[in-house]
């Protein structure tokens, strides 16, 4: 068996397979493999097109009218809820500047000097000054005098 | 059935459903087309009848639970669509379905759409005399050489009752040929 040759006895015509595809093409184009029923010209690209047509994909969703409605309700009630309180807080401006008119025409300058709350002043004074004792502090301020030409060392 | 999930879902997708739909309907178009021109027969019942299908897939696919091939049910449609349709023009002119085909199969000679010879001629119409399930059973198996189990799915009857049904179809259109014209 080893000593046979492998290679196929059988012979093909020359230029067979050169020319085979192009024999079976032909052969595929005289078979009617709809048994006789045709088409229009064109009728497979012209029905795509056709159904296609027909469908209807539906839209990106952009928002129904009612959204749109609710959406402007809630800007109408944030620009309205904006000009009351503006309205509310000019009005309280008002007042107050009424109130220290009235208050500045009824008084005189020691009984407005009398009302001066000191407590808030010298909480700053101390804040500005942390390096003064807070007595140090509360002298310099009741007797008017400012760190800078306040003589520290008066003992010596 | 991955492949084919992901493919309902493109087509359900409003992003991507016009690409999928335009790739279903350039591959199986042809394939339809011929499925429902075997039953309907006529050219223009068929072009009709291949547009509506193609709208209900579009219109149910997201119905479509993925339990089968998405062709086979796309199939399915169309063997309903065209049934409906044979069914329509009967009831119009008070006949059956089976004498209406063999109406549309005597007209042949004369129609446009259909240049077969004489044999091919004499088979249709030896087909159109078949009872409408035979019928369905011939044309799916011996010209578009479809499974059984796959027509089972279309028709949705036994396999079993599929093949006795192409063999009784086999052997009424053998006898039909050979009779004397």
């Amino acid at each position: 068996m080893n000593r046979i040759d492998k290679k196929s006895p059988f012979k093909v015509p020359d230029g067979y397979f050169n020319h085979f595809k192009q024999k079976i093409a032909q052969q595929i184009d005289s078979i009617n493999p709809n048994n006789g029923y045709q088409t229009p010209i064109d009728y497979f690209q012209k029905v795509e097109n056709q159904i296609l047509d027909r469908i209807d994909y539906p839209k990106p969703k952009t928002g129904s009218l009612s959204d749109h409605i609710w959406k402007a309700m809630a800007v109408a009630c944030v620009l309205a809820l904006f000009f009351i309180n503006e309205k509310t807080a000019a009005d309280q401006n008002e007042l107050a500047e009424f109130f220290i008119e009235d208050y500045l025409t009824t008084n005189t300058t020691y009984e407005i000097a009398e009302h001066y709350d000191y407590s808030y002043e010298i909480g700053n004074f101390i804040e500005n000054y942390e390096s003064i004792a807070l007595d140090d502090a509360l002298e310099i301020r009741l007797y008017g005098e400012t760190p800078t030409n306040l003589n520290l060392f008066d003992d010596e | 059935m991955d492949q084919q999930n992901q493919f309902i879902k493109a087509l359900s997708s409003p992003e991507t459903q016009e690409i999928a739909f335009k790739k279903l309907l350039a591959d199986y178009k042809e394939r339809l087309y011929w499925h429902i021109r075997k039953i309907v027969i006529d050219h223009e019942d068929a072009d009709d009848v291949l547009q509506n299908t193609f709208i209900k897939v579009f219109e149910n696919v997201s119905k479509f639970k993925g339990n089968s091939n998405i062709y086979t049910w796309m199939y399915k449609i169309a063997t309903h669509e065209s049934l409906n349709l044979l069914g329509k023009k009967s009831k119009q002119l008070g006949i059956s379905n089976e004498e209406w085909i063999e109406k549309q199969a005597a007209k042949l000679e004369s129609d446009v759409y259909f240049e077969g010879d004489a044999i091919q001629l004499k088979l249709q119409k030896a087909i159109a005399s078949l009872p409408e399930k035979q019928r369905l059973v011939f044309n799916m198996r011996y010209f578009e050489e479809m499974k059984y189990e796959k027509i089972s799915e279309i028709l949705e009857t036994s396999v079993g009752g599929l093949k006795a049904s192409y063999h009784h179809a086999v052997k009424k259109i053998k006898h039909k040929i050979n009779e004397p014209s």
